[in-house]
Order: structure tokens, then sequence, then C-alpha cells
């Protein structure tokens, strides 16, 4: 199954993701028509500040997910293909219920439906094969999507990466190649 | 194996699902004393006031118990659990047996002791036909009154008034809401509510229900004073449905005493929901609210398959309620050591701390969408005494800090 990954690190807030998000939902799927529309499409993914760092908070479609468990309608469900959680809107009242247990604060609230919107993960075109939104338009890749097991080679590839970055770094000072150093050098402490 | 479940609220189907998700071959009977397909009393209110139909207080779709191969005693109550033999024995008369078996029968409402009280003109608020009593009841008259300002009293009395009726709710506490909301909050809600029509008494109790012939005519409070009205809605807590357990062999409490697997002294008797008073670590809890319930059923429910499931600790006392349009959320208990507050246009966000700085009591007003980032941080209990930038739950300093006042 298929996920989309935050590098928090590579975040800028430069907050492409919201954008994208928006025009997404929108009716028109243009940015510049998007926002003379009403209601005004509305956007699942935010960019939080977090001390020194941003981070963009969307659903991250958990497996035992709080707010299908405590949703009272029954209107949060599971797409099982492609395993992410979804609003049935005609189903949803507003109850926000699952607002009060998600720990993501991923539920957003629709101003003019009074019912609960998330992330959607852009269900049509993944399933078309595509990529969502927010993922398309993020330029530094803190968000990245796919295989779960792809990522996690990805992510191993490039921690190989820098540690032999900073080891050729130590060698070049003349350094001993200790793991202590690494660390120093990567930043890690 | 014969598996039959008392009631059919959310516990008794969330534990159906879960019995499902890993059996499909056992046998499996729910017994409900109401006809209906099992729903949720939350939105009640809704279709009080016309806003919704009734299908949409339905949890499942229609074809849910022959997809999931439950066969149904709707409408009959059953009048005794009998351990000794594994028979329960049904209102109709009927006696049934059982291999396992899960009592998920919910709460009723307290109707408390007051002269008059008794009689036509009086109305719990649980049920579906409570609500089709009150409706009917408003045809005949535009004049309510609401004992108790709980969040199922309030959400009655809007909808009664969204229906045209005049509506007065007494609260013999200082303050609306007093199990969710401290002073400061409960006031403003209750400007609001009083703002759209409904009118609000604290600090005064019912004492007598008036009436003529058998009719209605008002209520006396506590000062003497006679509200008039031609109905009484009682929403004044509510407590388990114990009633069944007449021979005294199941140990109870306030509920039915379960341990952590929802297992009740009794080794093929499971309780969830409601009914449960759960015991954790030594501490006993009677939570009725609905993710307590859900969360019960499956437990229950994988427990009478065999899956060795367990609640780690107890649920926050946590609820949501929107009134005329505005949203209140709270979790935890709203007192402690020190308190920070912030407001700006969104509303406002109010956290109580304890002497060590972890959150114990989170209240939020208008925007509620993030409660869940506050609950989170108040389960880990992250200490955010000398780091009021935790108060938003994304912390960021510049922004939040200019909005932040520490009071008392
Ligand atoms: C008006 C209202 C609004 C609410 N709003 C909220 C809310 O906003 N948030 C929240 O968290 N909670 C809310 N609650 C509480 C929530 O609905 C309950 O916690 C939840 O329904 C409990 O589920 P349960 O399955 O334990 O019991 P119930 O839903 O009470 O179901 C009990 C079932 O047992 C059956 N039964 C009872 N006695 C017998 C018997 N002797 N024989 C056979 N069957 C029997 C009943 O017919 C029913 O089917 C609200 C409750 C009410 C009444």
């Amino acid at each position: 199954m298929k996920e989309v990954f935050i590098n928090i690190e590579r975040c800028t807030a430069c907050k492409s993701c919201e954008i994208a998000c928006s025009v997404e939902h929108s009716r028109s799927k243009d940015l510049f028509t998007a926002i003379s529309e009403y209601p005004l499409p509305i956007r699942r993914v935010h960019v939080e500040k977090a001390l020194s760092f941003s981070y963009p908070v969307k659903c991250m479609h958990c497996s035992d997910a709080p707010c299908m468990a405590v949703c009272p309608t029954g209107a949060m469900y599971r797409d099982e293909e492609i395993g992410s959680v979804h609003v049935n809107k005609e189903r949803c009242m507003g109850c926000w219920m699952c607002a009060m247990v998600c720990p993501f604060g991923a539920i957003t609230a629709d101003p003019y439906m009074k019912i609960a919107r998330k992330c959607d993960f852009c269900r049509k075109k993944v399933k078309e094969g595509g990529r969502p939104s927010c993922v398309e338009a993020c330029p530094t890749d803190a968000l990245s999507f796919g295989d779960v097991d792809d990522l996690t080679k990805r992510k191993r590839a490039s921690a190989a990466e820098t540690v032999a970055k900073a080891a050729s770094m130590a060698k070049e000072e003349g350094r001993k190649v200790t793991p202590l150093d690494l660390l120093r050098i990567i930043g890690g402490i | 194996m014969k598996i039959v479940i008392i009631g059919n609220g959310p516990a008794a189907i969330s534990a159906i699902e879960a019995i499902r998700q890993f059996d499909m071959d056992c046998e499996i009977t729910i017994i409900s004393k109401e006809g209906e397909p099992a729903y949720t009393p939350c939105f009640l209110h809704r279709y009080v006031s016309g806003e919704i139909g009734k299908e949409r207080l339905y949890m499942r779709e229609d074809d849910f118990y022959d997809r999931k191969r439950i066969s149904t005693i709707f409408g009959v109550a059953v009048t005794e659990v009998m351990p000794m033999n594994n028979k329960l024995r049904l209102s109709d008369g009927r006696e049934l047996t059982y291999d396992n078996l899960l009592v998920a029968a919910g709460s009723m409402p307290v109707i408390p002791k007051r002269e008059g009280i008794e009689g036509e003109g009086v109305f719990a608020f649980r049920t579906i036909s409570d609500a089709d009593r009150i409706l009917r009841s408003l045809k005949e008259s535009k004049e309510a009154v609401v004992m108790g300002a709980g969040f199922i009293g309030l959400e009655i009395a809007e909808a009664l008034s969204l229906m045209g009726a005049t509506v007065t709710v007494v609260e013999k506490e200082d303050r609306i809401l007093p199990r969710m909301l401290d002073g400061e909050i409960a006031e403003v809600v209750k400007r609001h509510v009083e703002n759209k029509g409904a009118r609000i008494l604290t600090g005064r109790s019912i004492e007598a229900v008036k009436r003529t012939k058998n009719k209605i005519k008002g209520v006396m409070l506590d000062n003497g004073e006679i509200i008039p009205c031609g109905m009484l809605i009682v929403a004044a807590g509510v407590r388990p449905n114990l009633e069944m357990l007449k021979n005294g062999s199941i140990k109870t409490n306030q509920g039915i005493l379960v341990d952590d697997h929802m297992r009740t002294n009794i080794s093929n008797i499971c309780a969830a929901g409601d009914i449960a008073e759960i015991e954790i670590g030594g501490t006993r809890k009677v939570n009725p609210i609905h993710l307590n319930a859900v969360k019960g059923g499956y437990i229950a429910g994988c427990n009478i398959v065999g899956l060795d499931t367990r609640l780690d600790s107890h649920f926050e006392d946590m609820n949501v309620v929107t009134l005329f349009g505005l949203s209140v959320l709270s979790l935890g208990t709203q007192s402690g050591e020190r308190v920070l507050k912030k407001r700006d246009s969104k509303g406002i966000v109010k956290v109580y701390l304890n002497e060590k700085g972890r959150i114990q009591g989170i209240q939020l007003l208008g925007d509620v969408t993030r409660g869940g980032v506050y609950l989170s941080l108040m389960r880990r209990g992250i200490p955010v005494a000398d780091r009021p930038y935790t108060l938003s739950p994304y912390p960021n300093y510049g922004l939040v800090f200019a909005g932040i006042k520490t009071a008392r």
C-alpha cells in the first residue's frame, strides 16, 4: 500500500501543498478561478510552525483510526482498496467527535456545510496511478509518495549518503572517523 | 458457540463487528426492547427540530443484520438473567439459552422523585419513542420546561425552541454544563443560548409538578416561583439498566463491574457501554459516552471469540456539543493549579494545569477542530508549566505568546 511520507527537515513552510490542496478541492481545479469560487474550496493540509521547524499537518490515515471508532453516524469509513480514511458527506452531522480524538488535528471544519472535511488522499488520482496533489506540489520533497518499503529504502539510502559525506569530511580534516565524530558533523549532537 | 447480546446500541453493534471480523460462523442473537434497528441517540435533538429525518439516526445500512448473520429479537425486553443455568427470561415469556452473553443494555434517564412528576406531560429524552412523544405533545403545548442543563437538556431545549416553543431550562448547579465546563466558559455558552431565545435558570431546582386534573400546568421551583408549561422534559442524568439482574449473582456497583477485558465475575458473561463500570488499576468508572461504548463493545467482542484484548486505561471525561451553532468541547477536569487562556477570533482555548504543569482539563469554544491534539498532549502527560506556547497544539512561539494570559 502506498503512503504519503513527511520529512520535517525538508519543509520550508512555502505552503505550496496548501494551495495545491485547495485547488484540487475546488470546482474549477484552477488556481485563478478557485479563489473566487463560492463556497471557497477547503484545504485539508495545514502547514504549522513548530519550534524551528514547520510541518504539514494532514490526516495520516491511521490503521487504527480513532476518528472511525468514535464516529457515531458511521460517516468515517475506510476505502479498503487504498487504505485511506474518508468522510461520507451524506452521513456526517458535524458533531466533532472525530476532531475530539484525532491526535493530529487533521479534521477541518467545513464552514458552509458544518461538517467534517479531511484529506481524502486525492483518491481518484491515486487510484488512476497518480500522486496526491500536495506531494506533486511540494518543491523540496518534504512530502513524498510511494510504497512504504520503497520509502524506507530511500530513507536508508539517504542516511547512508549523509554518513558517507560526513566520513569523507572527517577524513579531509584528518580526523579519526568515530561514530561520535560522525554524529557531530551530521549535527546529531 | 451461541452468543447472545442484550441491547442494540453502539456497544452491541461494535461487538457484532468485532466478532464477525474473526468468526463468521458462530450463532449470534441480539435482543432489544426497542423495535428500531440500531441508532445513536446523539442526534435525537436534530430529529425533534426537524433538521434530519429518522433514517439519519440509524448507524448502519438496512441489511446490516442479514449481512452479519444475526438473529434479531426486537421489541422484547430481557426481564431476568439467570447465570446459574445460562438462561435469559424475556418479557414475552420465552426463555433463551446462551454459551456467551454480552450485556449492553445501556442506561436510562433518572426521573427524580417529585410531587406530581408521575403522569402525562413528563418526558425523558433517550429513545426515538421519547422523541416522537415529545413531538406529539408539541402539537398541544408550546410551553416547555427542561430539568437539567447538561448537554442532553440543552440539546432538547434548543430543538424545542427551534420548533417555536417557549423553553425554560432549570439547573440546580450554579452553572450550565456543570460536568463539562467551568463557570467562565459556562457563562459564555449560557449567554449565547439565552440570546437565541431559551431561558436558563441556574441554582434553582424543580420541587413539584403542578397539575389540574391530570394535565400538567406548570412546575414549582424551590423559591416558590411557578413556571407555567405544558410539558416537562427530564434530563437530570442517567443510570445503568440493572433491573434484569435480579438474583444478584452478577456483581454490580453503580453499573455491572467488569475488568479491563469487559468480563464480569461470571466467566461467560461480559458487559460493555453505559451499563458497565470498568475497573482498571484499582479505579472504577462508569463512562456513559459513545466512544466508551464503541471501544468496550469491540473489546468484549474480541474476548468472546477468544482474542485477548483489553482496555489500557479509562477514557477521560470528554464531550463536544454544539448549541445554536456554537461548539464547545471539554476534556478532563476543569480545575487545577494554574490556568492558561487564549482568546482570538476563532474562539477560546482554556487549559488547566496541575502543580507539575501537566494538563488536567481543556475547554475549547468556537473552533474545536484541534481538540484531539490537546487530548493527546494531556494523555502523554506533557508538562507545559514553563512552556505556555504549548497552548497552541502546534507550538509557534511568536504568535501564541502574544495571545496568552496566565489567569489566577
Ligand atoms: C439525547 C442523547 C444525546 C447524546 N449525545 C452524546 C454525544 O454527543 N456524545 C457522546 O459521547 N455520547 C452521547 N450520548 C450518550 C451515548 O449515546 C451513549 O453513551 C451510548 O448510546 C451508549 O451505548 P450503549 O450501547 O451502551 O447503550 P444504549 O445506546 O443506551 O443502548 C442500549 C440498548 O439496550 C436496549 N435495552 C435496554 N434495556 C433492555 C432490556 N431490558 N432488554 C433488552 N434490551 C434492552 C435498548 O433498547 C438499546 O437498544 C447521548 C445520549 C443521549 C440520550
